[in-house]
């Protein structure tokens, strides 16, 4: 049996959401590289948390933990989704940041587009364990985890990724 | 080897980064660049461009609550109240978890009680860490929610946000309220749950019974769907409203009414009166939409009385023409005022403010460049809905023109781009992709309204009319911030120029204060198909209007003088109030007018002088004097001042025209047959919504103001209204609760 909510559930759930929404969204654009989706994701997931929210053990893993294996799944379902859907092909339509022009070329505007569409050029299974790294904070024991691989694996990962990417990429080589 | 020793070394090092502590000094430089970049990769923040942060929080949060209530009623012992008709709750569980499941999950949801009621929903649906274990009864509603009232709350909150008028706490307060009320009802429910058949309770628990039994059948298998529609007649769509079979036999193995309340409509209170001194200005958008009537329509004639959100009373006065001058001169519109006393209130007057959009002869209408978005998704099939919408764009098929282009674009189903851009001479092309249309399958209705809008910018005609028109039953298949999605993108479109034309059809789980804001976001209009003859209405002979804006963010503000008004209450357009700053302010979006339309406002207003029993009275301010009128407005005649504002559709800057309007002592016998017929649509609705400033108003005596207003009849709406008044009068004396 699901044990109750404390007696201030809402309020502990919006600070909750409050304080984890920015890094589940920045999680799920940097994986699936779209605002929209990263919208629709970082929504289901929190919904998923709130259903969830009671069965959390404090004794099993971390909040952090927790929630990024929701995230993480709502971004596998979603990915199955599209898929199955005849839409896989159609790119969905983002509001690209090119189309404002080489006019407005502000420094850290270009650095954010750059280092987005470096990550569009990442497998996926290495776009996950970035994704998870640099958004979610988890650590490589408990990425590895979640994604069956060993820790050295996703060091390994992790790290062949950022040397591909800093190379790849040497307008961004500071 | 080297490399694994590396990596380690690399994610030590990178730990250190990310907390902020300093990394070792001895590093390779490779190895520091890659830190560096990786420094600069965690940096990225993309949070400042989600929409859905606040409207997915406020929901969630109104779930959080929901789930709190419930637990309490748990607590309360209402659980082996429930258990000790376990036989009962066990037939029902599956039926009703599914009625309580959200939208978005509620298909998925579905599919799984059919084959294995028991089992909840956790069972199959991949909710990972949040899989549930719920079984039937109490347990498992911890956090049903979503019905659609609770789904309207939220849509509050965008629209709200439209009109710069909300926030979205107040949509949250909503929907708890909302909540609280369901609350009720499933208390009532359950106790009826223990009573069995009978009257009252028991009504009230077939009606719920229905509703999961529709809920189940409508797991978008065809079948299902057959089955949800010989269950639509004469469903009860609020719970005292039950009417029918009593028992739960019967209610299990006969065709069951669905009722309404899958259908989504915002909650709308009506505006109160204002004191005009107090609150010298009234500002809103105009809006011609005339949904709520067909929708009402459709109810009624299925033998139900509509639910009061179902009814906006500004949609029932401007579902009929009323005949207006044409402009003349530089205003793409015509303005006319007239005032009376008020037929339901003889103290009170009535004034009527009409506007009407240039008509523009079908030959020199621009060039048109339309995509249909035809939902072709499971819940489309059947000929009031696919059918219906196919019918009627074969009707607007046969007005195209060679210069016209039509695509039609499909979501759900077999293929996205049905028909590729072909010119209006080929209307036997059209025509046969219309026809190979087929229902199935799921609906992504972003995905669809993207390609749509693909397709319209790629054959975007320069100096034309370009347009996306959305055929749908409105149930998309999209997550919680779809709303959120579509909205970003048609904002966005709009912008460049191609607007958004949404054609409703369909009942039982039609989304109509989605559909609403979906066509006011996208600068377009919205009309609910409800048989063919609506559809000739509004795809042929209103073609012009429907397809063609002639201005755009129309704006009205009336300044009352407090001088000759006491206090003042505009009737309906509850959505489109704006705030006073709104008015002048460019950037505020608001509605369109299309050629040949048009647009009725009713004021009722309490004069001066009389006895003003409209507004609870206020102690005089100890710290202020009043206001006093300005000199000469006591002198004055004048009731008012109206000013609009309008945009020319390629225009961002706006035009303004102002008109003042005298008192006159007419009685309401002297007033036009327009007006008197605007108020008889209005005063239909008001009596349909229990208004409590209805007055004197009833069935009756609506029907009699409509008989004076049966002028300009040829197309026989008015005389169908007469009919509809009365078929209202039965139903709600059929009910036995008089209104």
């Amino acid at each position: 049996m699901p044990t109750d909510m404390s007696d201030k559930p809402t309020a502990e759930f919006s600070e909750f959401y409050s304080s984890w929404f920015d890094r589940v969204y920045n999680y799920a654009r940097g994986r699936t590289g779209s605002a929209t989706r990263a919208d629709e994701i970082a929504a289901d997931t929190f919904e998923r948390a709130l259903r969830a929210w009671p069965k959390f053990d404090a004794k099993r893993g971390d909040r952090r933990t927790w929630l990024f294996t929701i995230a993480f799944r709502s971004v596998a379902d979603h990915f199955r989704a599209e898929k199955r859907g005849v839409w896989s092909s159609l790119e969905l339509i983002e509001p690209a940041d090119a189309a404002k022009g080489p006019a407005k070329e502000a420094e850290a505007a270009d650095e954010k587009r750059l280092l987005t569409a470096a990550l569009d050029g990442l497998e996926d299974e290495a776009r996950e364990v970035v994704s998870l790294r640099f958004f979610s904070g988890m650590t490589n024991r408990a990425i590895g985890d979640l994604l069956g691989l060993s820790e050295s694996n996703v060091a390994v990962i992790l790290f062949r990724s950022i040397r591909k990417l800093r190379r790849n990429f040497p307008a961004l080589e500071a | 080897m080297d490399e694994i020793m590396e990596a380690e070394r690399f994610s030590a090092e990178l730990d250190k980064v990310l907390s902020g502590r300093p990394v070792a000094a001895d590093l390779d430089p490779e190895l520091a660049k890659d830190l560096a970049f990786a420094a600069r990769l965690s940096a990225l923040d993309y949070s400042g461009e989600s929409r859905s942060k606040g409207p997915a929080k406020a929901k969630l949060l109104a779930k959080a609550e929901e789930g709190r209530l419930r637990a309490m009623l748990r607590r309360a012992g209402v659980r082996p109240l429930v258990l000790a008709g376990a036989s009962l709750a066990l037939i029902l569980a599956p039926f009703f978890m599914s009625w309580i499941a959200s939208d978005r999950f509620e298909r998925s949801a579905l599919a799984l009680f059919a084959p294995r009621q028991s089992k909840g929903w956790g069972g199959g649906h991949p909710f990972g860490a949040g899989s549930g274990d719920y079984s039937g009864g109490g347990g498992g509603l911890y956090f049903g929610s979503g019905s659609s009232p609770y789904e309207s709350g939220n849509n509050n909150i965008a629209a709200g946000g439209a009109i710069g008028g909300t926030g979205g706490s107040k949509s949250v307060g909503e929907s708890l309220g909302y909540l609280r009320a369901k609350e009720r009802q499933l208390n009532d429910m359950r106790l009826g749950a223990v009573k069995g058949s009978g009257s009252g309770g028991g009504g009230m628990n077939l009606v719920r019974q229905n509703h999961a039994f529709r809920g189940t059948a409508g797991g978008r298998t065809p079948g299902g769907l057959d089955e949800t529609k010989k269950a639509g007649a004469n469903a009860g769509d609020s719970f005292n409203r039950a009417s029918g079979p009593s028992g739960l036999n019967s209610a299990a193995s006969q065709p069951i009414p669905a009722p309404s309340d899958r259908e989504g409509y915002s909650f709308s209170a009506e505006n109160p009166f204002q004191k005009a001194s107090d609150h010298p200005l009234s500002t809103f958008s105009i809006d011609v939409d005339a949904a709520s009537y067909s929708n009402s329509r459709r109810i009624l004639n299925e033998g139900r009385l509509p639910p009061a959100d179902a009814v906006r009373l500004e949609e029932f006065i401007n579902y009929f023409k009323y005949s207006y001058p044409e402009p003349q001169g530089e205003h793409p519109f015509s303005i006319t005022t007239e005032v009376a006393a008020c037929p339901w209130n003889g103290a009170h007057k009535l004034v009527r403010v009409g506007l009407k959009g240039k008509s523009i002869a079908k030959e020199s209408l621009p060039p048109n460049n339309l995509v249909f978005l035809i939902d072709s998704s499971g819940s489309m099939m059947g000929a009031d809905r696919l059918g219906l919408v196919q019918a009627g764009l074969r009707l607007l098929v046969e007005q195209l023109r060679k210069e016209d282009r039509i695509s039609i674009v499909t979501y759900a189903g077999s293929a996205g781009l049905v028909l590729p851009p072909t010119s209006g001479a080929k209307k036997a092309d059209i025509l046969a992709a219309l026809d190979r249309l087929t229902a199935g399958g799921s609906t992504a209705g972003g995905a669809g309204i993207q390609l749509a809008y693909k397709v319209a910018a790629e054959n975007f005609i320069k100096k034309g009319n370009n347009r996306v028109i959305l055929a749908t039953d409105g149930d998309f298949n999209v997550g919680v911030t779809s709303d959120g999605e579509l909205t970003r993108l048609i904002e966005e479109k709009r912008e460049h120029g191609v607007f958004l034309t949404v054609l409703g059809v369909g009942s039982g789980n039609y989304q109509d204060a989605k559909m609403e804001q979906l066509a006011d976001k996208g600068n377009g209009n919205y009309a609910y198909l409800d048989d063919i003859m609506e559809a000739q209405k509004v795809l042929v002979k209103e073609m012009g209007g429907t397809l063609l804006t002639i201005a755009k963010d129309v704006k009205l503000q009336v300044e009352f003088n407090p001088a000759r008004v006491s206090s003042y209450k505009l009737i309906g357009y509850e959505n489109r109030v704006l705030a006073a700053q709104d008015f002048n302010d460019d950037k505020k979006d608001a509605g369109e007018l299309g050629a040949g339309h048009t647009v009725t406002a009713l004021y009722e207003i309490v004069p001066a002088g009389v006895k003003d029993d409209t507004l609870p009275s206020v102690d005089p301010l100890k710290y202020q004097a009043p206001v006093a009128p300005a000199p000469g407005a006591s002198a004055s005649k004048e009731l008012f001042t109206v000013k609009f504002r309008y945009k020319k559709p390629k225009e961002t800057k706006s035009r303004l025209i102002s008109r003042p309007l005298a008192d006159e002592d007419r009685e309401w016998s002297q007033a036009s047959p327009d007006f008197k017929f605007a108020a008889a649509a209005a005063g239909f609705g008001m009596v349909l919504r229990g208004s409590k400033t209805k007055g004197t108003l009833d069935y009756d005596k609506v029907r009699a103001m409509a008989q004076e207003g049966l002028v300009n009849d040829e197309d026989g709406y008015r005389s169908e209204m007469v009919r509809l008044i009365a078929k209202a009068k039965q139903l709600d004396a059929a009910r036995g609760t008089s209104r």
